[in-house]
């Protein structure tokens, strides 16, 4: 065989085409014949996050679709606008699209409690962080956490992801004053119970997780208050979380406005008459009517509509009040 | 058996070991020592890695070697080693997740790792297979063992632990021990290289 000239231009730019060709084949090939098990792996890996979140950690991989069946209860996908979205499943939400959507699990912890399990993203020194916070149905208080990241610092950052940082927050309170407080600050400078230790030597690390913790569930619970009525659509569910808390009966955004002297669920009926704010004096006939006959002082009537028509009310059936032109009217003046 | 390991073979696999071990004596891959060491566990998969894919590129650079084109030869080498670390990380993620993840990025980068493109240009482009294979496995090994030693004192003076275990007693905080935060700095691990370096050369006279 005749010797070829392995310095000449031909062979060179053929040499390059052909093994750039090979390697692009072989390469395609690996990737596409391994995939379905990457695939696989990457499912059980999250899967296995979101358990940790809920303190089932260190099971076989064999165990974990089972476990995940048996603790996760339903998923519900939500706009930004608070509407659920019809037949998604949060789990194929990629962790890249929070913020556009907000998956939400409905779940059981280990200790068999329920709880909310809140994935969540942000960044911390070196790439990106995210983690899943499962919190108790009032989101007042945190039942797990875990946290992963992309590629912080091995034996300083990457210690987000042991556990021995992450139990911390078990038992936190989530809100302080009114607002989301939980975070992460230096270590040894905590002042209140919403702050956790951060990792020494990884103050950057820290702040990005305490920065994604708080700004991530106050994202959630704003979706949530904003979509009071339509996603999750347990009326109970309303009464019992922070947001609705804190605003109960203020008549200043929507989910309350909609619920203002209702009287059909628990957060109205316990304010009905108290008068110290607007939904509630709507409630409050006897004010309208004070020359009630036989009223005790500090009665409290059981609508407007009661009190006017005992048939005490006023002269001539309204209450003389300027506009008022009949008994209802009568008890929504003042 | 006796020409596989003839003492020109063994040569090339022992004497990276020590007389010329790629980051005491021949300084390359300090970049990657200085990454990965905070901790034993990924120091010791950063180096079976690197030994597996030096030995491999080695193997097919040395079969190749004749028919290679001198004046692009480098971008071949690379493309044989890019290759070889892409499929190694793909199989990583399909069977053996959880390592592939804990190494995250520094898969990608033994690429770059100068050991590599050292041990390409200078032996297996001019050496046969078998000993360009051997000469891999020693060269990897001679790297991991450098990269063990410094994670495991990064490890044990940083945070008392080895591979992920508590090892200094609880006591011995009692008594006032505390870890050397510093440690876990990668400056550190400059410096315990330097005092590795220091120790191999007071030993080997020959070296000085």
């Amino acid at each position: 065989m005749a010797k070829i000239n392995t310095n000449s231009n031909v062979y060179t730019i053929c040499y390059a085409a052909v093994m750039v060709v090979l390697v692009a084949f072989l390469l395609a090939f690996v990737s596409s014949a391994l995939k379905p098990a990457q695939d696989a792996n990457v499912a059980i890996d999250k899967k296995k996050q979101i358990l940790a979140s809920l303190n089932v950690r260190g099971i076989a991989k064999s165990d974990v679709e089972a476990k995940y069946d048996e603790l996760i209860q339903e998923t519900y996908v939500l706009t930004p606008d608070g509407q659920q979205i019809e037949g998604a499943d949060a789990f194929d939400v990629e962790t890249k699209e929070i913020g556009e959507k907000f998956p939400i699990y409905l779940a059981k912890t280990a200790e068999g409690e329920d709880a909310y399990v809140l994935p969540l993203k942000g960044r911390g020194l070196w790439g990106g962080l995210w983690g899943y916070v499962a919190l108790t149905l009032d989101c007042e208080k945190v039942l797990g956490a875990y946290f992963d990241h992309e590629s912080e610092t091995a034996g300083l950052g990457a210690l987000i992801k042991e556990e021995k940082f992450q139990s911390q927050f078990i038992g936190r309170p989530v809100m302080a004053d009114g607002k989301v407080a939980l975070t992460v600050v230096k270590k040894g400078t905590s002042e209140a119970e919403t702050q956790v230790d951060g990792v020494t030597g990884a103050t950057l690390t820290s702040k990005g997780v305490g920065e994604m913790v708080q700004s991530g569930i106050k994202q959630y619970v704003d979706v949530v208050v904003k979509g009071i009525v339509g996603a999750i659509s347990n009326p109970a569910g309303c009464g019992r979380h922070k947001g609705c808390q804190k605003h109960e009966g203020c008549g200043q955004h929507e989910g309350c406005q909609k619920h203002e002297g209702c009287g059909q669920h628990e957060g109205c009926q316990k304010h009905e008459g108290c008068g110290q704010h607007e939904g509630c004096q709507k409630h409050e006939g006897c004010d309208g009517c004070p020359e009630k006959a036989g009223a005790e002082a500090g009665h409290k009537c059981k609508s407007g509509n009661d009190c006017c028509k005992s048939g005490t009310c006023d002269k001539s059936g309204s209450c003389g009040k300027p506009g008022c032109d009949g008994d209802k009217a009568c008890c929504g003046h003042r | 058996m006796s020409t596989l390991f003839s003492k020109a073979n063994k040569e090339a696999l022992t004497s990276p070991l020590n007389l010329n071990n790629p980051v005491v004596v021949q300084v390359l891959g300090i970049c990657s020592a200085l990454a990965v060491t905070a901790q034993l566990e990924p120091a010791i998969v950063m180096g079976l890695s690197v030994t597996i894919i030096t030995a491999f590129s080695n193997l097919i650079i040395s079969l190749i070697r004749n028919s290679i084109p001198n004046r692009i030869r480098i971008i071949v080498q690379l493309v044989v080693v890019a290759a070889l670390v892409t499929i190694v990380s793909q199989v990583l993620k399909a069977f053996a997740y959880d390592v592939s993840v804990q190494l995250s990025v520094y898969v990608g980068l033994i690429i770059t790792n100068c050991i590599l493109m050292g041990r390409l240009e200078a032996f297996a482009m001019m050496n046969k297979p078998w000993p360009s294979f051997l000469d891999g496995i020693g060269n990897g090994i001679g790297y991991a063992i450098i990269l063990i030693i410094v994670g495991f004192f990064r490890e044990l003076l940083g945070a008392g632990t080895l591979l992920g275990l508590q090892v200094v007693p609880q006591w011995c905080y009692d008594h006032g021990y505390v870890n050397n935060g510093m440690m876990t700095m990668p400056a550190m691990s400059l410096i315990l290289v330097g005092c590795v370096i220091w120790a191999h050369r007071a030993y080997n006279k020959d070296l000085q």
